[in-house]
């Protein structure tokens, strides 16, 4: 009971982490996107 | 106000009409309530008695699917010939176009309701002529809610890409309450527990739900429809 | 100045967390009916407060948009919706793992947990609406409206809920009963304080994601019209 116990409290803190750090890593590679994005069409703005 | 009314219920009028010359989303909506019922008796395979515990939810899922048809018509059946845009321009204030809007589209659901109702005590042996005006109750305050949301909801995705997906995903979350009181209120009334209408929480809360979104709705359709 | 700023607060939120799971680990005992598995109550409750405070700050910026129209209360809005619904899931998932040893389920149709799906696949309806409109005002006040209506929608279910389901198997929130021991009452708020700051770290983040998209959208405007 308490091996299983602790190895479920083990599942809930990982998983609150692994979904924070998903949603980190999707803000990064949004942000990535975005940024580049952004480099791209101030260039080209420039250029005309 | 009086005058808004007026507009609301020539909107009413007009959309009832119009409906009721094509019977476009009518038929299309009692049909696939009808599609349904037949489906769910082959869904759950059971005694009759037990029958009577699931019987409530069993209607209001129906009914519940057939609202979201109609009222995905709602404000789209204006789109064709920018019907809609002449509406807005037009010198009538936005809450009584929206207004006119569910009250034609809570008629039109009630006509599905009372079309399946007698089917569905057909096909599953539900005594329900003895309790009609108490469930006629429920119905009305229910139906209200789930049309008066629609609406809103409608109006909202009106120009949204992927709308016919895009209402349903919005509206069942938004409804949830109201069909939990629904379907409860329902099963209880059909499986003859004694339920007093004018004293039960559930009923108090399908009241309370019908006039928050009713006024929340009206007051912010103007946001909607005049952007 | 605003990458530092966001950076500060997340690295402090962090800190707080870690220190916060050095005392829940090592100092604090097993809660005494539940055993080890008690310790949940961490991140479970703390994350569905964060989330609440974070759907308060979205309906507040919803109705501030609709006001103002001011596209920064739209950004604000969204960025606040998505961390409540981050935060609304590690509620749903913490609670189903504790559930699982506690009740032997994964899920009971109970008062609050049913309240808290709900009010996520709201948020999700939100977040799924946003992406299909592509017009800025028609998606600020579109998506205004839709939180306004979710937010509303809250109080109802979960009276809903509570007329259906008196018998519930869900602990009394210690919030209403007040019944949990002194010990345990630092941990418990620091978690609230370390998870709304990281959430307010994450939310500056989507902030500025949101404006730079607003920039980047009036430059293609701006591209087409030469």
């Amino acid at each position: 009971m308490d091996i299983t116990n602790l190895r479920f409290l083990f599942y809930g803190y990982s998983a609150a982490w692994i979904i924070v750090i998903g949603f980190v890593l999707l803000l990064v590679r949004r942000g990535r996107r975005i940024d580049r994005e952004l480099a791209r069409l101030k260039a080209l703005v420039e250029d005309r | 106000m009086t005058g808004g009314i007026r507009a609301a219920i020539s909107i009413a009028k007009k959309d009832l009409r119009t409906e009721f010359r094509t019977k476009e989303s009518i038929n299309a909506s009692a049909s696939f309530a009808l599609v349904i019922l037949v489906l769910f008796s082959f869904a759950f395979d059971i005694a009759r008695e037990e029958f009577y515990a699931i019987s409530g939810g069993l209607l209001w899922l129906v009914y519940s699917f057939a609202g979201a048809m109609i009222v995905n018509r709602s404000f789209a059946r204006e789109l064709p010939n920018d019907c809609l845009d002449v509406l807005i321009a037009s010198p009538v204030p936005a809450w009584s176009i929206f207004l006119g809007k569910a009250v034609a589209a809570f008629v039109l659901l009630l006509c599905v309701e009372l079309l399946s109702l007698p089917v569905f005590g057909l096909f599953y042996n539900i005594r329900w002529l003895g309790v009609f005006w108490p469930l006629f109750a429920i119905m009305m305050l229910a139906t209200w809610g789930i049309t008066v949301v629609g609406a809103g909801l409608s109006a909202l995705t009106v120009n949204v890409r992927l709308r016919e997906l895009m209402l349903p995903a919005l509206l069942y979350p938004l409804l949830i309450p109201v069909l939990i009181a629904a379907m409860q209120l329902t099963t209880a009334l059909l499986g003859s527990d004694p339920v007093n209408l004018a004293t039960d929480s559930e009923m108090r809360l399908l009241l309370v739900f019908d006039i928050v979104y009713t006024s929340l709705a009206m007051y912010l359709i103007e946001f909607i429809l005049v952007l | 100045m605003r990458e530092k700023f966001t950076y500060a607060l997340g690295l402090g939120g962090l800190l707080l967390m870690i220190y916060n799971l050095h005392t829940i680990f090592t100092v604090l005992p097993d809660e005494a009916q539940q055993g080890a598995i008690g310790r949940m109550l961490f991140i479970h409750v703390p994350a569905a407060i964060a989330a609440y405070l974070f759907y308060t700050i979205a309906v507040v910026s919803s109705i501030a948009f609709l006001i103002r129209r001011n596209f920064a209360w739209d950004s604000l809005a969204v960025a606040c919706v998505e961390v409540g619904t981050v935060f609304t899931f590690v509620n749903l998932v913490t609670g189903s793992l504790w559930g699982h040893v506690i009740w032997g389920i994964w899920w009971a149709w109970d008062a609050r947990m049913t309240t808290q799906l709900m009010c996520f696949l709201l948020y999700l309806g939100y977040l799924l609406l946003r992406p299909a409109v592509s017009e800025p005002t028609q998606r600020g006040v579109m998506s205004a409206i839709l939180a306004i209506f979710a937010f509303a929608d809250i109080p109802i279910v979960i009276m809903a809920i509570r007329i259906k389901d008196i018998r519930t198997q869900h602990p009394s929130p210690v919030l209403e009963t007040g019944g949990l021991d002194p010990t345990w009452w630092p941990p418990f708020l620091i978690g609230i304080v370390a998870l709304a700051l990281i959430g307010s770290a994450l939310m500056l983040v989507r902030l500025h994601q949101e404006t730079s998209q607003r920039e980047m959208d009036s430059l293609r405007r701006e591209l087409h019209a030469i």
